[in-house]
C-alpha cells in the first residue's frame, strides 16, 4: 500500500472534534520537542490513535513512524537485512528508533508492548544514544525523537522509569456534551461516506469537504510552524521560573524534570498563543500535562484523576486566586 | 445442494437484515455473537461470506479461522524456508491476519469462543479491528496495510464468561447479536432428514447462494447513500447512559442504522430506524421514559407487521424476474424460489433481541490483571516447558529451545559465516546468538487447596491464619482451589424449614491464581453465607478428585500441593446423601465416618502437605483432631475472637 493511499485513510486533523487537551499536547511537543514525549493515557474509544495519525499527516504529510506491539528486536534496534545476508552481502537495515530520530515515534497500546522492546526504548530515551551490540555489529548513535504512545489504562500501567520518559501525559477521556457527541457522530458519518467515495473514485460533496479540510489542515499547520518559529523568542521571567519551581514542589512531583518541561510547556504555550512572554495563566493551562503523571499516588494508579482539589493547589501556587480576589 | 436467500427472507429476519448490514457497512464487521453454537457460528460465516461477495464484488471472500494455539509468528508472519534451497533458502511467509496478498481481498475470521482464544491472538485482534491501518515490524519486514477484515466471534452470554475478556477488547466488536436461534422447523422431520443423509455437514460447507433479485437491491443499496437526521442523532445518544458514554458504542449505532435505512432504500436515516436497529442490539432507552413506552408500543405493532419493509416509510421493493441472467457477478448463479417442503434451516431461523448487549459494564472481573501484556519470565530458574507456546523469545540457554526459530535465526548467517571464515564447507554453524526458545503462557507449577467449613467461622480468627498461605500462593503464582462446606445456596429462601438439596453438597470454585476474583468473593462473608448443613464428607471428596486430577491426571503441571483445611469435623450429611440431594434421618455418625475414611485417602496421595486449622469448637473438641489424624495434616489451633479482642485492650 502507497503512503498516499494510507494517509488519504486518515481523518484530516481539524475534523477532530473536542479532546483540546489532546491536540494541545501534540502541538505543544512539536513547537518545543526538547519537552520529551506525550503519554496519551485515557478510556477506550476516545480517538487517540486516530488522533495521532491525523497530526503526523497534517504536519509531515505521511504517517507516524509506528512501533506496533507485533515489533521484534530487529525491527526496534536495527538489523541485517536477511535476503542480503543470503547473497553473502551484510547490509545493515536501520531500524524503527532510528527512523524516528528528528520526528515523532509512535506506539500504539504501549502498556502492551514486550518488556523487552520497552528496556531497549527505555535505555534510548533516557541516554539519547542508540547503542547497537548485536549479530556482530556495534555501533553507537545519538538520536533524539519525540515518543508519543497511546495506553488503556485498563490493561495495566506502565513502569515509574518510562513514565518519567513522558514529558506531558493527557488522561483522555469520553466527551460528555451532547453538542459535541453529535458532532463527533455527524464527523464519522460524513467520513465514512468520503471514504466510501474516495474507494470508488467518486468526487462528492463530501470529498470536497475532506478537500476543504485538507486545507484547513494546511492553514493550521503553518500556524503550527510560525509558533515554533517564534517559541524562543518567547520570554520566559524569574519570576514565572519560579512559579514552575514552586508549584513542581507543591504536588511534590517525582523526578527533577517536572519544573523544566512546566517551563518549557508554558513558553510553547505563549508561542502557540502569539504571546510575547510566559503568564502564570500560561502555565495554569499547561499545569495539568505536566504534573499529572508525576503525583506519587499516580505511581499507584494510572487512573488517578485529576481534581478540584489538583486544581485548586496548582491555583494557589500560582497565587491566581489572590489575583482574582484583588 | 444449495441453499438460497431471498429479499422475502431477508424482509422478515432481523438477523439476515444485520447481516445485510454489515456487508454494505465496512464499519460494522465486528460481530459478537453469544450463545451461538459452532454450528450456528459457521452458518452465519457462510451467510457472511455470500454477502460481502455480493456487496463488495470481491472475488475473494475467504473464511478462517482462530483458536487457542495460534502464536505471534502465525498471526503475523514469519521467515520461513524457501523452495529452493541453494537460490532461495528463505521466504516471508505472511501471517493469518498479516498484509493480504491481494488488497481486494476480505478475510472472515470466524472465533468459536473468545475465552479460549491464544493470547497473541487476543492482542491482534485489539490493534486490528476497526483499525484505519495496519503496522508489521517484524524480522526485517516493513509492512503497512488498510486491513479488510470481518470478524465474527462467538462468546457465552453469562457474565462471568464476559468477565473473562478484556473491555478493551470488547469496545471493539460493532456489533452485538443473539446466537441462539430459534428453531422453528419440526424436530421429527429434521432429525429424519439428518438420519437420512449428511445434510447437516452440507449445510456447513456450502455458502447459501443469494437470489439474483436480492443481489441487485444489495448492489443497488450498496451505492447509496444517507443522511441522517438530527431526530435520529439525538435519538441515538439517548440509548447511552449518562455515567457509561463511550465513543463507539454511539457510533456502530449511527452506522447500523444508516446501514439499516440504506437496505431498505430510505434516504434519510429516522429515529424509527435508530428504535428498529437498537431493538436487534437490545438496546434500551435511557431517557424520555413517557416517550418511551409510545415507541415501544409503534415498535411492537411494527414487528407484528411482517411485511414491514413494504410499508408506507419504506419504499416496495421491485420484482425481478428469477430466471433473468445476473450482469452485476455471473459468479452468483439464480436459483428457483425453494419449495415449502424443503425450507432450508437457515431461512426458518430467528434471534430475539439481546436482554443486554454490554454486559461487561457490570461483569465481575474473571480474568487477570492487564491480560492483554505478554506474561513476564518467572523468578525460578527452571524452566517448565509445559504452558501453551505463544510466541518465541531470545535465550542464552539451551532449554525448550525453539528450533525451527534458531535453525532460521542460524541459517540467515549461514553464507556471509561461511565466507568470514573462508571456509566452503556447507556446514550450518548455530551460535549462542542465534538461540530462541519458546515463550509460553504461564501455568501453575503449584496449588493450593482450601477446604472451609462455613458453618464454623463464625467465634474465631480464621482470615488472619489463613493469610500466610493466601501469600504463599501469590507469591508461588500457585493456582488455587476453593472447597466450600455449609454454605448457603444463592437466592436461598431462609423461611423454608426444608433443606435446599444444594446446601447438601459442597460447592468448589476453581482459578488460575489467588487474584481472580471469584476466590476473593468465596472467602468474603458478606457474600457468602454460612447453611444449615454440613455436608463435610462431600467437601473431602471434592478435594480428593481434584487433587487427583491436578496431581494424577494426563500432563499434569502441578508438583506440589498445599491443602489447608478449616473444620470442626462435624460434618452431618453423609456422602450418599450429597449425591442424592436428600437426607434420610436419622444421620447419626455416617457422616463423620464418611468423612474420615475419605480423609484416609487424602493422606495417601503424595506430593500433599496437608495444614489442619482448628477453630477449636467447644462442641465435640475431640473431632477435628480425628479429622487431623486421618488427613496426616500438621494441625495449628485457630484463637478465638474474643481472646483477640482482649488482646487489642
Amino acid at each position: 500500500m502507497t503512503q498516499t493511499a494510507t494517509t488519504s485513510k486518515i481523518l484530516p486533523y481539524t475534523w477532530l472534534v473536542g479532546q483540546e487537551d489532546l491536540k494541545l499536547a501534540l502541538e505543544l511537543a512539536y513547537i518545543a520537542p526538547r519537552m520529551g514525549g506525550i503519554l496519551l493515557n485515557g478510556q477506550r474509544g476516545t480517538g487517540k490513535s486516530s488522533a495521532v495519525r491525523a497530526f503526523s499527516v497534517m504536519m509531515e504529510d505521511k504517517l507516524p513512524v509506528t512501533l506496533p506491539i507485533n515489533a521484534t528486536e530487529d525491527r526496534v534496534i536495527g538489523g541485517w537485512a536477511i535476503d542480503q545476508l543470503m547473497k553473502t552481502e551484510a547490509i545493515w537495515q536501520d531500524g524503527l528508533i532510528k527512523e524516528a530520530s528528528g520526528s515523532l515515534l509512535y506506539i500504539d497500546e504501549v502498556n502492551l508492548l514486550d518488556d523487552h522492546v520497552v528496556n531497549i526504548i527505555l535505555d534510548v530515551t533516557s541516554t539519547g544514544v542508540l547503542v547497537v551490540q548485536r549479530d556482530g555489529k556495534t555501533s553507537e548513535e545519538a538520536v533524539s525523537f519525540t515518543l508519543v504512545s497511546t495506553m488503556n489504562p485498563e490493561e495495566g500501567g506502565l513502569r515509574p522509569q518510562l513514565l518519567d520518559r513522558f514529558g506531558l501525559m493527557v488522561a483522555v477521556k469520553a466527551q460528555t456534551e451532547k453538542e459535541e457527541r453529535k458532532q463527533i457522530l455527524q464527523t464519522v458519518m460524513d467520513w465514512d461516506k468520503a471514504l466510501f467515495d474516495l474507494s470508488v473514485g467518486n468526487s462528492s460533496e463530501y470529498t470536497h469537504k475532506v478537500e476543504q479540510a485538507r486545507r484547513d489542515d494546511q492553514t493550521y499547520k503553518e500556524e503550527l510552524e510560525e509558533a515554533k518559529q517564534k517559541f524562543r523568542d518567547v520570554t520566559i521571567s524569574d519570576e514565572m521560573i519560579e512559579l514552575c519551581v514552586s508549584l513542581t514542589g507543591a504536588f511534590e512531583a517525582e523526578g527533577n524534570r517536572g519544573d523544566y518541561i512546566m517551563a518549557l510547556a508554558s513558553r510553547a504555550y505563549a508561542a502557540r498563543k502569539k504571546e510575547q512572554g510566559v503568564k502564570a495563566e500560561h502555565i495554569q493551562k499547561i499545569a495539568q500535562l505536566v504534573l499529572s503523571h508525576r503525583r506519587p499516588e499516580f505511581l499507584q494508579s494510572s487512573q488517578l484523576p485529576w481534581t478540584q482539589a489538583d486544581k485548586n493547589k496548582v491555583d494557589n501556587a500560582l497565587k491566581l486566586n489572590q489575583k482574582d480576589s484583588e | 445442494m444449495k441453499f438460497p436467500l431471498s429479499l422475502e427472507t431477508i424482509k422478515k429476519n432481523p438477523l439476515f437484515q444485520s447481516l445485510c448490514c454489515v456487508a454494505l457497512n465496512p464499519g460494522l464487521r465486528s460481530i459478537l455473537l453469544f450463545d451461538s453454537s459452532p454450528m450456528g457460528l459457521q452458518q452465519i460465516a457462510n451467510l457472511l461470506v455470500s454477502l460481502l461477495k455480493v456487496t463488495t464484488n470481491c472475488e475473494k471472500v475467504v473464511p478462517l479461522k482462530l483458536g487457542t494455539f495460534e502464536s505471534e509468528d502465525d498471526l503475523w508472519g514469519q521467515i520461513s524456508f524457501g523452495s529452493q534451497l541453494e537460490t532461495s533458502a528463505f521466504q516471508w511467509q505472511p501471517g493469518i491476519l498479516g498484509e493480504p496478498e491481494n488488497s481486494q481481498e476480505i478475510k472472515v475470521i470466524i472465533i468459536p469462543d473468545l475465552t479460549q482464544l491464544s493470547l497473541a491472538a487476543m492482542r491482534a485482534c485489539v490493534v486490528l479491528m476497526g483499525a484505519d491501518v495496519a503496522h508489521l515490524e517484524r524480522h526485517g519486514q516493513r509492512k503497512i496495510w488498510q486491513p479488510n477484515l470481518c470478524w465474527l466471534v462467538g462468546l457465552g452470554s453469562k457474565k462471568e464468561e464476559i468477565g473473562k475478556i478484556s473491555p478493551h477488547l470488547l469496545d471493539r466488536f460493532a456489533l452485538r447479536l443473539n446466537g441462539k436461534f430459534k428453531d422453528n422447523q419440526n424436530r421429527v422431520a429434521r432429525i429424519k432428514q439428518l438420519l437420512n443423509n449428511e445434510r447437516e455437514r452440507e449445510l456447513l460447507a456450502d455458502e447459501p447462494e443469494i437470489y439474483l433479485e436480492l443481489q441487485k437491491w444489495l448492489q443497488q443499496v450498496y451505492l447509496m447513500k444517507t443522511e441522517i437526521n438530527t431526530g435520529a442523532l439525538e435519538r441515538i445518544l439517548d440509548y447511552t447512559s449518562a455515567s457509561k458514554i463511550y465513543h463507539r458504542r454511539d457510533i456502530f449505532l449511527a452506522r447500523f442504522s444508516s446501514a439499516f435505512a440504506q437496505l431498505e432504500k430510505s434516504e434519510q436515516v429516522t429515529v424509527n430506524h435508530v428504535d428498529r436497529v437498537a431493538k436487534i442490539i437490545g438496546l434500551n432507552l435511557t431517557e424520555n421514559p413517557l416517550e418511551n413506552r409510545e415507541i415501544e408500543q409503534k415498535k411492537t405493532q411494527k414487528f407484528v407487521n411482517s411485511d414491514d419493509i413494504n410499508n408506507s416509510e419504506t419504499p416496495i421493493l421491485p420484482v425481478e424476474n428469477q430466471n433473468q441472467n445476473s450482469k452485476g457477478n455471473s459468479k452468483i448463479s439464480v436459483n428457483k424460489p425453494p419449495v415449502s417442503n424443503t425450507l432450508p434451516t437457515i431461512i426458518i431461523q430467528e434471534i430475539s433481541p439481546l436482554k443486554e448487549p454490554y454486559k461487561e459494564d457490570d461483569a465481575p472481573i474473571e480474568r487477570e490483571m492487564a491480560s492483554l501484556k505478554l506474561p513476564t519470565s518467572g523468578f525460578r530458574q527452571k524452566t517448565i516447558a509445559k504452558g501453551t507456546i505463544i510466541g518465541a523469545e531470545k535465550t542464552t540457554i539451551a532449554q525448550d529451545l525453539d528450533i525451527i526459530r534458531t535453525v532460521l535465526e542460524a541459517a540467515k548467517f549461514c553464507k556471509i559465516r561461511q565466507k568470514n571464515q573462508q571456509d566452503n564447507y556447507q556446514k550450518l554453524t548455530i551460535l549462542p546468538t542465534d538461540l530462541y526458545r519458546h515463550r509460553r503462557a504461564p501455568v501453575a507449577e503449584q496449588m493450593l487447596t482450601l477446604l472451609i467449613d462455613y458453618t464454623c467461622l463464625d467465634n474465631c480468627q480464621w482470615e488472619e491464619q489463613l493469610l500466610p498461605y493466601i501469600s504463599w500462593a501469590y507469591t508461588q503464582r500457585a493456582s488455587v482451589t476453593l472447597i466450600q462446606v455449609g454454605i448457603a445456596p444463592e437466592n436461598s429462601d431462609l423461611s423454608t424449614i426444608h433443606i435446599n438439596p444444594q446446601e447438601l453438597q459442597a460447592k468448589k470454585i476453581s482459578a488460575q491464581n489467588i487474584l481472580v476474583p471469584s476466590i476473593g468473593r468465596g472467602l468474603d462473608l458478606e457474600e457468602t453465607k454460612k447453611g444449615k448443613a454440613t455436608p463435610l464428607a462431600h467437601g473431602l471428596d471434592l478435594t480428593l478428585n481434584t487433587l487427583r486430577h491436578a496431581l494424577q491426571h494426563g500432563k499434569n503441571t502441578i508438583h506440589k500441593a498445599i491443602l489447608i483445611v478449616i473444620s470442626d469435623g462435624r460434618g452431618n450429611v453423609p456422602l450418599e446423601a450429597s449425591y442424592l440431594g436428600e437426607i434420610e434421618p436419622p444421620v447419626g455418625r455416617k457422616g463423620v465416618e464418611d468423612a474420615l475414611e475419605i480423609a484416609q485417602k487424602i493422606s495417601n496421595l503424595d506430593q500433599v502437605e496437608t495444614i489442619f486449622l482448628n477453630p477449636q469448637s467447644q462442641q465435640y473438641p475431640e473431632l477435628p483432631l480425628l479429622l487431623a489424624k486421618a488427613l496426616g495434616a500438621k494441625v495449628f489451633s485457630i484463637p478465638p475472637k474474643e481472646t483477640w479482642e482482649v488482646e487489642e485492650w
